[in-house]
């Protein structure tokens, strides 16, 4: 199965960047260059409508590179692992292509293998802060051995009678964890995504509209390689809601998960010579269902998502060699977590499980809005000489859980400064950023009515992901990159790209320091 | 062969677009949880009296009734008072609920035990006093307390996976003399605590009888061991010094019970102890296996079983399915001890953790409630609350049929750890 995964992937990198290559750009393109074309490409980058990605004009590109990411520290969720490191491999590209009568075919493949060490709290999802309030969790520190298969594609067809365009997002991806103590599941994950859209043009103006289905599983049974130890979990339901149990003793670690998602948005674009302006709207709904049995299911409660999602972006060229870029979003989601009341029926002709009754008894609410500003003075090339930034963020997140009434909420603003100046000499560029940020939590509250409040998992992990979120925190920055312009007939670059980020948390607020955090990522690749 | 194909595409689209319909609507439905106003009607049976009287309730025995409704999905109990129509009215949320009452009430100087339990009961939505039916009424059939109980009980085993130390204190907690002869310890069916419970044929009722796994019989001709107050019997899975045999991984168990007044030896040659004796099998419901009887570390559950008589194993004219034994319906059809609750004289259910109380298997009759140590292996015991003391110094334990109440977990176990007294007859009698 994984070599079929990756033969097919092996075919859509060499499609992409076979038929990259057959085109002819102006210049060699380079990292710097393609992070302007996806600033400039308004509908490709900011919308999930892939024929919009038509009007965009975004030229062809080719990526690839091979990375390597590491995190470390202490100041983190609790679930998060406390030292990672991760490998992986990415490619994407594509463009308008002359040869396909002009369609726009835009692809993707992404591997990452990471190995996290010492989580805790976490017995069933390969990713526990994916909103998933129905888990296994156990007390033993653990490492995790993840792999994670994504490709995907973005297809449109030209201009139908200089008015009508078509277009389909596809997306495939297939992860794999294994957690690495008792008790350990492996967990399978495999989500495929299907977004087709349209555009209606009529001169400057554009309207787009897109619908999107996806489907989600996800699977892991925990079990104990030491058969003759139990392990104590908490079969999760809310925060600081669960009930207890132990592997190998009767209860079923397994957690089957089946979400369907259906959605969909509407654009609007304006454009001039000078000015493009996108105005976009989309709406998610998903339903997920986890059950703890394949013959026998019982749910153990279903998650009900609605995510609206309001954008305003427009890129404004003051001149021939300066631009502004400015992104505002708004972002609801609300994730209702609705347990069953079931009895079983051991009547020899049903033998099932019974639904009787089911209602809402949590809720997770994230409310976001912020816009970002950029400044980038271009060089009169592809990339950009300098680009400068500020992002502004105001955040509400709202947690309850009905009956026992427990309550957390926090707000906070977090503003990010950054800069990068692009310096070329001859056929060698370096690009060099620096960023920071700080959080500034305005608000935070949190009240139990629960009967949990000395156990282990409430005061270690609750209590602390609280003060995570609701402590100050700053994070500095920087990155470097170098590339090699024009090898393989002056159309390739080759690029090695090295970040680092600290972020610190302030104790101010807690009263206790939750120590730092590090980030470091290092890439080499090509771009063509 | 592309129409077969495009057949078979719009076929798949069409199921899985209907099974992604079905399960957003079924979530759409779901509404905001909300407290319920519950009434649960308390009914008390006639009943017969120690002079073998069928007689009804006093009426003050519903005086300061209370019924308790748990839900242990999500560690909730609410207690309310029982009107004087017997009616209790509850506020609570949704749910798999385990309603009980138990009282003491005392006539003509003799105890009874007013313990009744409807396990497992779905109570989702408003239920007023004229909407009481059958679902929503608790049945209390008062029965006359015996004095015969397990006073510890040492099941998890100890650290380093050691489960050879089993052993099962019987008490004597009354005021006269209790003659042991054709007393049963008796494991009951399902050995594993579980929430999906077997389903046995519709003729026995409901809380009429449990079932057994296996018995093993104190046999007598009816006085040849008596019991006096104050006076206890243990009975082990092997007797032996257990501090000083270590367990395949090395450690060693916590507790000496070599001189246990029986044990309960199933055919393993190398693991007869000659100075105590043995307590035959007289049922084994399945493969008997010979190595030892363990019973579940993770909590089984237990009877005094008194069938008035010396059984045998093997015996076709006693065990009799529908009689004596009885089969799942819808199993394999093997047969389990059919025991009625009159006969059962104290049961003890046993669960992996306190959160497990959904997984009850014996009737609420003899045991409304459950204990546990809380894990596996964990060196812990159960053992009886002691509630006063008898003149002589020997401990009098609270024995209300509800295991949740009526026992404590003990860091180590202990035999005769509250003064308890040794039987004369005893072979380790001094």
């Amino acid at each position: 199965m994984r070599n079929i995964k990756l033969t097919i992937a092996s075919l859509a990198v060499t499609a992409i960047v076979s038929g990259a290559a057959a085109q002819e750009p102006a210049e060699a393109s380079t990292p710097a260059g393609i992070e302007r074309k996806k600033m400039e490409s308004l509908w490709f980058t900011h919308t999930d409508n892939a024929a919009g990605a038509q009007l965009d004009a975004m030229g062809r590109y080719s990526r690839l590179g091979i990375k390597y990411d590491k995190t470390k520290g202490g100041y983190k969720r609790a679930q998060e692992g406390v030292n990672n490191d991760s490998y992986g491999f990415s490619t994407d590209g594509g463009g308008t292509f002359d040869n396909l009568g002009g369609a726009f075919l835009w692809g993707y493949f992404d591997y990452t293998h990471d190995k996290i060490r010492d989580a805790r709290f976490n017995a069933s999802l390969i990713d526990p802060l994916r909103g998933m309030p129905y888990y296994i969790a156990d007390r033993n520190l653990s490492d995790w051995i993840n792999q994670d298969y994504s490709l995907g594609l973005k297809a449109a067809t030209p201009a139908l009678w200089d008015r009508l365009i078509f277009g389909i997002g596809l997306d495939y991806t297939n992860a794999q964890g294994a957690k690495q103590m008792d008790p350990r599941p492996k967990v399978l994950m495999s989500k495929f995504a299907v977004t087709p859209s349209v555009v209606v043009t009529a001169g400057r103006h554009a309207v787009g509209a897109d619908f999107a289905y996806s489907s989600r599983r996800e699977d892991g049974l925990s079990m104990n390689s030491v058969i003759i130890v139990n392990q104590p979990v908490w079969e999760m339901l809310g925060t600081g809601f669960f009930t207890e149990g132990e592997i190998g003793a009767g209860m079923s670690g397994l957690r089957d998960y089946n979400a369907n998602s259906l959605g969909g948005g509407v654009q609007y674009s304006f454009s001039t010579d000078k000015i493009k302006v996108l105005l976009s709207g989309e709406y998610t709904h998903t339903v997920e269902d986890a059950g703890n049995h394949y013959t026998t299911p019982k749910t153990v409660g279903t998650t009900k998502e609605n995510i609206w999602v309001g954008k305003l972006d427009l890129l404004w060229s003051l001149d021939d060699n300066n631009a502004l870029s400015f992104d505002a979003e708004y972002y609801d989601r609300s994730l209702d977590g609705i347990e069953y009341v079931q009895i079983f029926d051991n009547t020899y002709e049903v033998s099932q499980w019974v639904v009787l009754s089911k209602n809402i008894r949590s809720n997770w609410s994230t409310r976001r809005a912020g816009f970002s500003l950029d400044y980038m003075n271009k060089d009169g090339g592809d990339a950009y000489r300098w680009l400068a930034g500020v992002d502004l963020r105001y955040e509400k997140f709202s947690d309850i859980y009905y009956i026992p009434r427990s309550t957390q909420n926090v707000d906070d603003i977090r503003i990010e400064l950054r800069a990068k100046k692009n310096f070329r000499f001859g056929d060698n560029s370096i690009l060099l950023g620096a960023r920071g940020s700080y959080k500034n939590v305005l608000d935070s509250d949190r009240a139990y009515g629960g009967n949990n409040s000395s156990s282990e998992i409430y005061t270690e992990m609750v209590l602390h992901d609280y003060d995570y979120m609701r402590c100050d925190s700053y994070s500095l920055g920087g990155e470097l990159t170098y590339t090699r312009h024009g090898i393989f007939n002056g159309r390739t670059s080759i690029f090695a790209k090295a970040s680092a980020d600290c972020l610190k948390a302030c104790d101010s607020k807690i009263g206790r320091d939750l120590g730092r955090r590090g980030f470091l990522a290092v890439e080499v690749g090509l771009a063509f | 062969m592309k129409r077969y194909i495009r057949n078979i595409a719009a076929l798949a689209v069409a199921l899985t677009a209907s099974a992604c319909a079905e399960m957003m609507t079924d979530a759409d439905e779901a509404e905001v949880i909300r407290y319920i106003e519950v009434a649960y009607k308390v009914d008390i049976h006639d009943f017969t009296d120690a002079d073998g009287n069928s007689v009804s309730a006093p009426a003050e025995w519903f005086d300061e009734l209370e019924v308790k409704f748990n839900n242990f999905a999500e560690l909730t109990e609410t207690v309310v008072p029982v009107d004087a129509q017997g009616i209790a009215r509850a506020r609570i949320t949704p749910g798999i609920y385990n309603v009980t009452v138990r009282k003491t009430e005392k006539l003509d100087g003799k105890s009874y035990i007013l313990n009744a339990l409807n396990q497992n009961v779905p109570l989702i939505d408003d239920v007023s006093a004229d909407q009481i039916g059958d679902a929503t009424t608790i049945s209390v059939r008062p029965i006359l307390g015996s004095p015969l109980c397990f006073r510890e009980i040492y099941y998890a085993g100890a650290p380093g996976n050691y489960f050879r130390g089993q052993f099962y204190e019987i008490y004597n907690n009354g005021d006269e003399v209790v003659y042991l002869d054709h007393l049963c310890l008796t494991q009951l069916h399902p050995a594993y605590a579980t929430a999906t419970l077997p389903k046995w044929p519709d003729e026995d009722g409901v809380d009429k009888y449990a079932y057994g796994v296996t018995l093993w019989q104190i046999q007598g001709d009816g006085d040849d061991w008596p019991l006096l107050p104050g006076e206890s019997v243990v009975i082990s899975q092997e007797a032996a010094d257990h501090t000083k045999i270590a367990s395949f991984s090395g450690s060693f168990g916590l507790i000496d019970n070599s001189k246990s007044e029986w044990e309960c030896w199933a055919g393993n040659p190398q693991r007869v102890n000659e100075e105590v004796p043995d307590l035959p099998y007289v049922f084994w419901s399945g493969t008997i296996i010979k190595l030892q009887w363990l019973t579940a570390v993770s909590g089984s559950a237990f009877c005094l079983y008194q069938p008035g008589r010396n059984l045998e194993f093997g015996d076709d004219d006693y065990w009799k399915v529908g009689v004596t034994t009885q089969c799942v319906v819808g199993g394999s059809g093997q047969q389990f001890a059919r025991m009625p609750v009159g006969d059962i004289l104290d049961a003890v259910e046993l669960i992996p953790t306190m959160s497990d109380l959904n997984m009850k298997r014996i009737p609420g009759i003899i045991d409304s409630g459950a204990a546990s140590v809380g894990g596996t292996y964990l060196g812990k015991s159960i053992c009886r609350k002691v509630v006063a003391t008898r003149d002589d110094g020997t401990p009098i334990y609270q024995d209300t049929n509800n295991s949740t109440d009526d026992f404590e977990v003990m860091d180590r176990p202990a035999i005769r750890r509250n003064g308890e007294k040794r039987p004369s007859w005893s072979p380790w009698a001094e």
